[in-house]
């Protein structure tokens, strides 16, 4: 039954690579991982088309994939991650005072420094265009659920960004639940 | 002592305080600072700030050139799949 893919299917993956790469690097913010999401994305895709029904949102399937595979790699190196979080908190206490300026840099450190779930969600509603209900659906999880979390989201960028002005260095210690 | 007069100035006072604490919040949100409003939620124009920056970081990476290796990928794949 499997068919060779279809010439609109194919431009439509091209069309989304810059997508799924702006997602990839937003979520993990590392190019050179983001790139590697993206290329295990395709594969899982292309191996997949069968379950993939052409006219329903491509988009939306390709972020599922990459969004799944970013989240059980990201289980298993756990430790790792957190000693980076670590560093990535240290880089931004060095940072000179600058009141109430958020900078470009400060802002994508602070973005790295948000709860896996928290930064997805941010991301796929106030970035990539997508709907709370469509969102939703990608992660897995309810509407509310991702309204509450792209509202912590904001939140606590805005306490770390906020942190140079209160010279506060508590909400770089706590860790998520 | 706690007459009428007493009580309205009390609460008039009261008023100008929560005004003034007011206006300090919503100049810090127009600064990016940690600014909320009354429900606890961040002020629209700190809401939209976090937006555009974040908007800024994504587009940034979308607008570039797709990696020659994830092209070249794609053309590996359309070739194994067409047998």
């Amino acid at each position: 039954m499997r068919r060779g893919v279809s010439e609109s299917l194919r431009e439509s993956l091209v069309g989304e690579m810059t997508n799924l790469r702006a997602f990839g690097v937003s979520l993990c913010g590392d190019r050179e991982r983001a790139d590697d999401l993206v290329q295990e994305t395709l594969l899982k895709a292309w191996n997949h088309l069968d379950s993939f029904h052409e006219g329903t949102n491509l988009k939306a399937w390709l972020f599922t994939i990459l969004r799944n595979t970013y989240f059980s790699e990201r289980r298993k190196r756990r430790r790792e991650v957190e000693d980076a979080d670590g560093s990535y908190a240290a880089t931004l206490a060095t940072h000179p005072e600058q009141h109430g300026h958020m900078d470009m840099q400060d802002f994508r450190v602070a973005l790295t420094r948000l709860p896996d779930d928290q930064r997805e969600a941010l991301i796929l509603v106030g970035a990539a265009g997508f709907s709370y209900e469509e969102a939703a659906e990608i992660s897995g999880c309810a509407v509310g659920t991702i309204k509450s979390r792209v509202n912590r989201a904001r939140n606590r960028l805005a306490d770390i960004l906020g942190m140079d002005q209160v010279a506060n260095t508590e909400s770089g210690m706590t860790t998520s639940a | 002592m706690g007459t009428i007069v007493d009580q309205v100035e009390k609460k008039e006072r009261r008023r100008k305080l929560m005004n003034a604490g007011k206006t300090i919040t919503q100049a810090t949100g127009a600064q990016g600072g940690v600014a909320r409003s009354s429900e606890g939620g961040l002020t629209p124009s700190l809401q939209a700030h976090i937006g555009r920056h974040l908007r800024a970081v994504y587009d940034e990476v979308a607008r570039e050139p797709i990696p020659d290796r994830l092209l070249q990928l794609l053309k590996d794949l359309e070739r194994s799949g067409d047998k």
